[in-house]
Parts: C-alpha cells; structure tokens; sequence
C-alpha cells in the first residue's frame, strides 16, 4: 500500500470577490509526478502557493504525509519551491545560492560542500560552483534553482511553471531530466503548466483544473482517452463535441441521437433515457472508412486540409447541415483535397459519453 | 530588449555628430572655463589666459575658512544621504511588501517634496524650526537635504522592488530564512546596487545644495555658501580653485558609483 503524500481537503481561496479555488479536494500518493494543468486564471499556481505556504487558504485545510500544515510558514514546511524565473539569488555564486537551505539551517563546513557538490553533480553542473549568476544560461538558472530546493531534502517539491522560459528543445530535454531526477529522489513533484503536452510526458497523476475547479483528475491516458467533462475533452489536446439525447442503452453501450445519427458510445447508465449528453469524438477517432466498430456519421464535404507533418487535419462540414464543422484527422499521403466529398465514420470505442 | 540601429546617410551622420559636439560644448563649457581659469596666473579668472599656476590651489587649501566648509559639507553630505537612504529604503520596502491601507496615496505623499521647489521647503523648514526653537546649524541643514533626498531614494529603491525580487524574498523564505536573515543576507545585498545608486545621487545632490543650506546655516555653513559669500567680495581664481575641488569629487561619487553598478549590472534577472 502506497503511503499518502499531500492531501488537500475542500480548500477555498477567495481573493476580494474573486474565488481563485473553489472546495478543492486533492490526494497525492507517495513518489508520484503531479501535473496541475489548466489555462492561465484557472487557479493552478493559487493551488500551488497553498501547497508552497506562501498564499494562506480562506477555508480547509492542506496535510502532508499526515501532518496539518495549513497554518505553518513555508520556511517549516516540508515543501520546497522552484519558481518560474528560477528566483537566484543575484548578489551570489553557485554554490552560495545552493548552499543556502543548509544554512539556514545552521550547517556548516564540510558536510555542506559535500551536499552542495553531491547536488551539483545530480543537476550536471559540478563544475559550475563558483559561476555567478549572470553568467549562466537559462537552462542552467534552471538546474540550479532545481539544486537549491532539492538540497533541503524536500518530501513535496513545487514546481511552478519551471519550463515557461525555455525554448521548445531545451524544453523537451528538461522535462526528460525533470522526470528522471524525480524517479531517482522519489518524492513527489508538483508541477505547474499551461502546456498540455508537457503534462502528458510528465505526469503520473494529471490534475486538469479551471475556474478554480478540478475538471479531471487521473492518468494522463484515462484523461485523454476518457476525459470527464466537455473541457478536459477540448483542453486536453482537440475534441468535436456532439450534443445529442440519450436514446436507449444496452451491454454497457449508450445510445445517443445526434445530429450525425444514433451514435453508439460506452457509458451505458451514466445517463438517463430522454437525457441532453454531448458526445465527444477527438479528430483521430472519426475516421475516413468503415472498420471493425465504427459507425457511419454520414457523407461530409472537406472544407480545408492542414498537412502536419505525420498527418493531415481536415475540416469537413456533412452535406445535410453545413452549419456544423468536424475536425477530422487524415493521412498525411493521399489526403482529400478541399471540396473533395468523403465518407465518415465513429470509432465507437473511443466516443465519450459527457454528461457535464 | 534589443535595440534595432537604422542605417544612417552621411550627411546626417555628420549633421547628427555636429549636433552632438555644439549640445556637450553648450553643456560642459562653463564647467571647462571653470576649470580653465582655476590655473590663471593672475589676479582675475577672465579671458586672456596669463598662463598655469596651481598657487591658488595652494591658497585654497591653506585657507582654513574654505577648509572648514569642505569639511561641513562632507559631513552633512554623508549624514544627509546616509539618513535618506536608510529612511528611503525602509519606505519601499514597506510600501512594496506590506499590504497597508491606501498604500498608493502613501507612496504618492512620499514623493511629493520632490516637486516642492528648494526654497519653499527650506521657508517651511525655517519656520518650523523657529517655531520648536531650533537653532540653525549643520544639523538642521542635514534634516533640509533629508527632506529633498529622502523621495529620490525612495524611487530608485522601490523601483526594484517588483515581483523578480519578491519571488527571491520568497525563495529565501521557503529555505528557511528569518525576516532578519532576509534582509541582512537577501534584501540588502541583492539590491545593493540601487542602494549604492541612491546614496551616490543624495550625497552629490547634498553637496552642490546651496538654498536650504544658506537658509537653515548660520556660524557654521558648507561649501557652496562659503563659496557664494567669497563672490560677493568678487570674482578670483580661488574661488575657481575652490568651484572646481567641488566639482572633482561630485564627479568621483558619480564614477565610484558608476562602476560599482556596472560592476554588477546583469546579475539580476536578464
């Protein structure tokens, strides 16, 4: 049985009349990747400054492997903070600005040029002790706040936005060595970002937020494949959202009429008959031909074609309502050409049934 | 930010650097003729130049008067911005990071003397000091350069108060620093460099004031107010010699402090 790290529970945050969160309820197990996805104003980085100690809840209260720590400075928490512009302390060299932590807490000499020179090594940047400040890259301002926090042994690091600044490469090889720092210290990392992509490399546990609410919360794959609501289905990567009616169910399938017929869907039960539903289909579970569970939505018109690289993304609107636009995705060879009239089909194992 | 450079045409070029050369020469001309005519070999600091001397260097730093005021001024340039630093940081620092009722219009009231002009604010000061029964002295000359200098402190200070040197304050607090260990060990020393910007402008300011100080001196006056009762007995290359000592040492802060920032330029964010 995997111990619980963090838990939140019905945390609020109102800031004058805005409520930043509203009644959040979080656990975080033990060695987990934590990503807090959401767009910016969605209370992603509130939640994080309540974990972090620094913004004060208006109601509920936050513990870490069991301890209340609501009410206490972030100095005395068990948590430790990698901000987004990385925060370095100017006026010092490297190793000052990593030994820092232990200082503070009265350690002296030797054992803190070892612990400074151990991080240092893990971040790799051993040689890099004595560089002041302005002399080092944005990666390497990157490494080092990582260091920083890490040497006081943190059992919850807080991670906001630690990528934001990077550019796309530099951006992919640190969330490698984000993730592989995290698998090696093993104590859990909560991360901040607006980008769903890094979320879905990262994370172990995907938190999608918005409106100061938690939309979704599990596994990268279930979120995508199985989103919970209308928005992490659209945030969450690309979704054509059909509304419809539930219309009948059996062996675990839910019926729905929509405007492109009765669509199959799994999620028999979660609504009942006569129920408004939107179904969601992402662009690469409509497909251009009939296969083993598919279902046909009709004869649609291509409106535009976007070539991709590895595929084609295709607009297409149905010949019998024009008002309503798919995004399908197509090959990358041999993709119809706007104008071009195809055939399209659900890939009924993949549609989501969404009741909010 | 990067700046982009158009390329010019010559004849603009050209126009552009005779601009250059007739603005500095309008600019640093009467500070040249200052300097020119402290060497005069001669009784009287004006055109034709009868050749280089340095013997009223010498008078000047024989002349126990002038001497005395140099000394006057130092010490009330020093007090004074030393006070208007430590007063200016502590205001921003407080405005910047305590959520305080009506903080804008504190900040506002703060700055305000700086758009009073030197001689209402030395006339409210005389007044006030009269009132409390005050005498003039050194000392109320220093609380006058206070008044004028704390504001310039205060802005250059909390300028660089902004949410990249919060988020340092915040990281040093989440190691496990005090609020002293904070300020000794972070907030000082990573915005030293405006401090040291700040105490170099209120002590060159301080040291070339000469309204508040002839208003709130009487036995014991500073530099400029010596140098301006020697004027009324008329013009003397001493009083060049003595102008251009004044002027020498205003110009080493400025570089001392120059370099000091330069030295360190880049360190923060960037």
């Amino acid at each position: 049985m995997v111990a619980e790290a963090v838990r939140l529970s019905n945390v609020s945050k109102q800031f004058g009349e805005v409520a930043a969160l509203r009644s959040i309820d979080l656990a975080i197990e033990d060695g987990q990747y934590v990503v807090l996805l959401g767009p910016s104003g969605s209370g992603k980085t509130t939640l994080l400054s309540i974990l972090g100690g620094f913004v004060e809840p208006s109601s509920g209260s936050v513990a870490v492997h069991g301890r209340d720590v609501t009410a206490i400075a972030p100095a005395k928490r068990p948590t430790a903070t990698v901000f987004q512009d990385y925060a370095l302390f100017p006026h010092m060299n490297v190793a000052s600005n990593v030994a820092f932590g232990l200082r503070m807490r009265g350690q002296r000499g030797g054992p803190v040029k070892e612990a400074v020179a151990r991080m240092l090594e893990l971040v790799g940047l051993a040689d890099f002790a004595d560089r002041r400040i302005d002399q080092l890259s944005g990666g390497q301002r990157q490494r080092i706040a990582l260091a920083r926090a890490l040497i006081i042994e943190p059992e919850v690091l807080l991670l906001d936005e630690p990528l934001g600044a990077l550019d796309l490469h530099l951006r992919r090889r640190m969330q490698d060595e984000l993730l592989e720092l995290q698998r090696r210290i093993g104590s859990v990392f909560v991360h901040v970002t607006h980008d769903q992509e890094e979320a879905m490399n990262l994370a172990d546990l995907l938190v999608v937020m918005q409106s100061g609410r938690i939309e979704d919360i599990g596994p990268p794959r279930r979120v995508y494949l199985r989103p919970a609501t209308a928005f992490t289905a659209t945030f969450m990567g690309d979704s054509n959202l059909l509304s419809g009616r539930v219309c009948g169910g059996e062996c675990g399938w839910a019926k729905v009429e929509t405007p492109f017929g009765i669509l199959r869907c799994r999620g028999e039960g979660q609504a009942s008959e006569g129920q408004a539903v939107q179904v969601s289909l992402r662009p690469e579970h409509i497909l251009l031909r009939n296969g083993a569970d598919t279902q046909p939505m009709g004869r649609a018109r291509v409106i535009y074609a976007v070539f991709q690289g590895t595929r084609s993304l295709l607009t297409v609107a149905p010949l019998e309502r024009e008002s309503v636009e798919l995004r399908i995705s197509g090959p990358a060879d041999g993709c119809p050409a706007p104008g071009a009239e195809i055939d399209i089909y659900a890939d009924c194992e993949r549609a989501v049934l969404l009741t909010a | 930010m990067t700046a982009t450079t158009l390329p010019a045409d010559r004849p603009l070029l050209l126009g552009g650097a005779l601009y250059g050369c007739l603005a500095y020469l309008f600019i640093f001309s009467p500070v040249l003729v200052l300097v020119l005519f402290s060497f005069q070999d001669g009784q009287l600091p004006i055109p034709p130049l009868k050749g280089l001397t340095l013997r009223w260097y010498e008078q000047v730093l024989a002349d126990d008067q002038i001497m005395t005021a140099l000394a006057h001024s130092l010490l009330v340039a020093v007090g004074s911005a030393s006070v208007a630093c430590l007063l200016g940081f502590l205001a921003a620092y407080g405005v910047a990071r305590y959520r305080l009722p009506g903080a804008g219009g504190l900040a506002w009231l703060i700055l305000a003397p700086a758009t009073l002009s030197y001689l209402i604010i030395a006339m409210g000061l005389l007044i006030t000091f009269g009132a409390v029964g005050m005498p003039r002295s050194l000392l109320t000359v220093a609380i006058g350069h206070v008044v004028i200098n704390m504001p310039i402190a205060f802005a250059l200070i909390y300028s660089q108060l902004g949410a990249h040197q919060l988020n340092i304050e915040r990281a040093a607090r989440d190691l496990g620093a005090g609020e002293l260990q904070l300020l000794a060990l972070i907030v000082v020393p990573s915005l030293l460099p405006a401090i040291v910007a700040a105490f170099a402008l209120c002590f060159s300011l301080s040291w070339d004031e000469f309204i508040i100080a002839f208003l709130l001196s009487q036995f014991e006056v500073t530099l400029p107010v010596e140098i301006w009762s020697s004027l009324r007995s008329g013009l003397n290359p001493a009083i060049n010699a003595a102008g251009t000592l004044v002027f020498g040492l205003s110009l080493g802060i400025f570089l001392m402090a120059l370099t000091f920032v330069l030295a360190r330029r880049g360190i923060r964010g960037g």
